[in-house]
């Protein structure tokens, strides 16, 4: 007769072995990189002409405030990030509700601006480089056939003042559609019984959609939310493929710049530091964004 | 019986290490790794083709490069002691830098001093030191003069075309600004587009300052790339203006390919950049429209040349056979003008600028002319964050954000503040 000990045992060892493979892979591919890079932050380490990493304490953490790259890209990411966050957010949740509202077409509107998610994010950057060409591009094309004569010669990718706010809006038609889905979730989910107690009291359509609907679809905004924190502060692909981080320093992020400090400078302490400090912003964005969800509730 | 079966069981297995020790002995791989782009503008296929056919017992792969940034990748894998190429094609030497500087690659000195007739200029692009020594861990294979490079239609509809039909070289700048003033008048978006792109950038500084002055070193420090002289300030100083009153578009300060667009679809009638350029865009505007014109003062001072080189990693295990397929194929007559015939890529070797070249010959005459007067860019180890901060500080002037003397002096304190290694590699 087995006992229930060694049954549990065995049944234990069976289990251990079969998550065996995940946590290896696990351990290999993001425990031991995520340990190893977090290393690197208090080392020197040029990839070309050191042979190991040298230890150098908090120095990089402390010599990376002096970097003027450094300050131009967390203030252009903070930039990206507030203005992406607040527009995905804001537009989405609009074009949710207006979707909810049609009694026809629904499932194609939907599927129309979730498309583009299917685009890699690089292809996106290579078309809207095209788009917004100053010469041959479509939207100044556009702008001259409607009179805009002064805007059409703008050099959107080129200019100080249009770089930066050109890469949102790339970004945001990519993206809309994840959180127009989301939403759309969320309001469908939403009781009717609700909705119609809201009328018979005597809301307004948009009390009924700030009052009712959106504090019922608190979990799914959260979500939307904490992906948008995320996709607006690692933003990399689209100013690498269109800009390059110019004109000047216009489009650096700090992704961007981690990356180049990585690859093209070789500097691979310094580099996971900006990699590290990335991250930290994500944590503390989204932090802040569940806290506020919170209060709200409250 | 049993002796009989061992007999033949040994015998077959003999047999087997025999055969199979004989097929790794008697076939000798190559592997020749390209960029994608070289692959298309030189016969490389066709000299592996060759190289089979003249030795038959040497197998030549030919693949395309898999990644787009394959320094790092080569990095990791020779660093590994491994690898999947032999010889390795395309890159320009100071971007291969980091393989040299992590002391990856063969001394091709052999090589270099066994091919007569190389281009002092183009090889000055390739050479090395360690210690006082220089060595060459790279090849120049095929070369690029920075020029600019014209529309003639343009030239001739704003009457800057002399009674042979030859477009008019300015002798200075102020007769070089009144030619772009005239060009301006006829043309759609400007007259001219510097390529100020990243790709470019280094090369369209040095390019102004070795035409004003014939050098480009600090007059200060001859190891540093020119930040001070008065022709840099010049330099800046017109091209900010150009850009202000419209006559220069800026439009590769993003768009790396704004200029080579827009000169081949006939919309700009003259680009600064690499002077091949002129001759692809011969495919689109027609031979007779395209040529190439000096910048003041190029023709005496010289201009910058780049190269692409070839290079063999220590790690390779063909290292005399990747040797022996440059020799006997890349700087074949044969291959060496196939670059030009056909793209407009200029061969290394002063002889062969000769009657094998089918077209543009006069503009072969000037390039070699140029090219013998024209001098390579200094290789430093922190060129990778020189060109970057060139970029950042380049960018807003030409925008008109700050002054040519505010940017050459960021340029100076930045490399200090950045801690730029500035020790030169060559």
């Amino acid at each position: 007769m087995i006992s229930n000990k060694s049954f549990n045992l065995k049944q234990s060892g069976i289990a251990y072995l079969f998550l065996a493979p995940a946590f290896l892979f696990i351990v290999v591919f993001i425990a031991y990189p995520l340990v190893y890079s977090f290393y690197l932050t208090f080392t020197e380490y040029d990839f070309v002409y050191d042979s190991s990493p040298r230890w150098a304490g908090v120095s990089q953490y402390v010599s990376i405030w002096q970097d003027k790259n450094f300050i131009s890209s967390l203030q252009n990411t903070i930039v990206f990030a507030v203005l992406y966050y607040s527009i995905v957010m804001v537009f989405s949740l609009i074009i949710a509700f207006i979707i909810a509202e049609l009694s026809k077409g629904q499932t194609f509107y939907q599927l129309a601006v979730y498309l583009p998610i299917i685009v890699p994010l690089s292809l996106a950057g290579v078309i809207f480089a095209w788009i917004l060409d100053p010469t041959f591009g479509v939207l100044n094309h556009m702008l001259r056939t409607l009179g805009f004569e002064s805007l059409a010669t703008k050099n959107w990718l080129s200019d100080y003042s249009t770089a930066l706010p050109s890469i949102v809006m790339i970004t945001l038609w990519k993206y809309v559609g994840f959180n127009v889905v989301i939403f759309l979730a969320g309001i469908q989910g939403v009781g009717r019984d609700i909705l119609d107690a809201a009328k018979v009291d005597g809301a307004s359509f948009f009390q009924e959609k700030i009052l009712v609907v959106l504090p019922n679809i608190k979990s799914y905004l959260a979500m939307a939310s904490l992906y948008s924190i995320v996709q607006a502060i690692k933003v990399f692909e689209v100013p690498y493929v269109t800009t390059g981080g110019g004109p000047g320093t216009a489009t650096l992020t700090l992704y961007l710049y981690s990356w180049r400090t990585a690859f093209g400078y070789y500097k691979m302490g310094k580099a996971a530091t900006i990699a590290y400090i990335t991250a930290v912003l994500i944590v503390c964005f989204s932090v802040l964004s569940n806290k506020f969800l919170e209060e709200k509730e409250k | 019986m049993r002796k009989k079966i061992a007999f033949v069981s040994l015998l077959v297995v003999f047999s087997f290490v025999l055969f199979s020790w004989g097929a790794f002995a008697q076939e000798k791989i190559l592997r020749i790794e390209s960029d994608e782009w070289i692959l298309n503008k030189f016969p490389v296929r066709e000299a592996a083709e060759r190289f089979q056919k003249d030795h038959p017992e040497i197998k030549v792969t030919v693949s395309p490069k898999e990644y787009k940034e394959f320094v790092r990748s080569y990095l990791l894998m020779w660093q590994s002691d491994e690898t999947t190429v032999d010889l390795g094609i395309g890159g320009m030497p100071e971007q291969l830098a980091p393989l040299v500087g992590a002391d990856l690659l063969v001394d091709l000195v052999d090589v270099v001093t066994g091919i007569e007739g190389i281009m002092p200029a183009f090889l000055d692009t390739a050479v090395f030191k360690k210690g006082e020594e220089r060595y060459y861990p790279v090849m120049p294979f095929m070369g690029e003069l920075m020029t600019l490079n014209i529309n003639k239609s343009f030239y001739a509809d704003a009457g800057l075309m002399d009674a042979e039909g030859q477009p008019i070289e300015a002798e200075n700048w102020e007769q070089f600004e009144s030619q772009l003033q005239k060009l301006k008048e006829i043309a759609p978006v400007a007259a001219l587009s510097v390529d100020w792109g990243w790709n470019f950038i280094f090369y369209s500084y040095a390019g102004g300052i070795q035409a004003m002055r014939g050098s480009i070193y600090s007059p200060t420090n001859p190891q540093w790339l020119d930040f001070e002289s008065e022709a840099a300030l010049k330099w800046l100083e017109l091209n900010q203006k150009w850009v202000r009153e419209g006559l220069a578009a800026s439009g590769t300060i993003t768009d790396v390919n704004y200029g080579r667009n827009n000169f081949n679809a006939g919309i700009i009638p003259a680009i600064y950049t690499a002077h091949s350029r002129f001759i692809e865009a011969g495919e689109y505007l027609g031979e007779e429209n395209t040529s190439m014109v000096s910048l003041p003062g190029a023709r005496e001072n010289g201009s910058i040349v780049y190269t692409h080189a070839v290079y063999i990693p220590k790690v390779s295990p063909a290292q005399e056979l990747a040797k022996q397929f440059i020799e006997e194929q890349m700087f074949s007559e044969w291959f060496q003008q196939w670059g030009f015939n056909h793209y407009g890529k200029l061969p290394v070797v002063a002889d062969f600028y000769n009657e094998g070249l089918t077209w543009y010959q006069k503009e072969a005459e000037l390039i070699l002319e140029t090219v013998n007067n024209s001098v390579a860019l200094p290789k430093y180890k922190g060129n990778e964050m020189l060109l970057d901060l060139l970029q950042e500080q380049i960018h807003p002037l030409l925008l008109d954000r700050q002054t040519p003397e505010e940017t050459l002096s960021n340029i100076q304190n930045e490399i200090e503040a950045r801690d730029i290694d500035m020790t030169r590699l060559d």
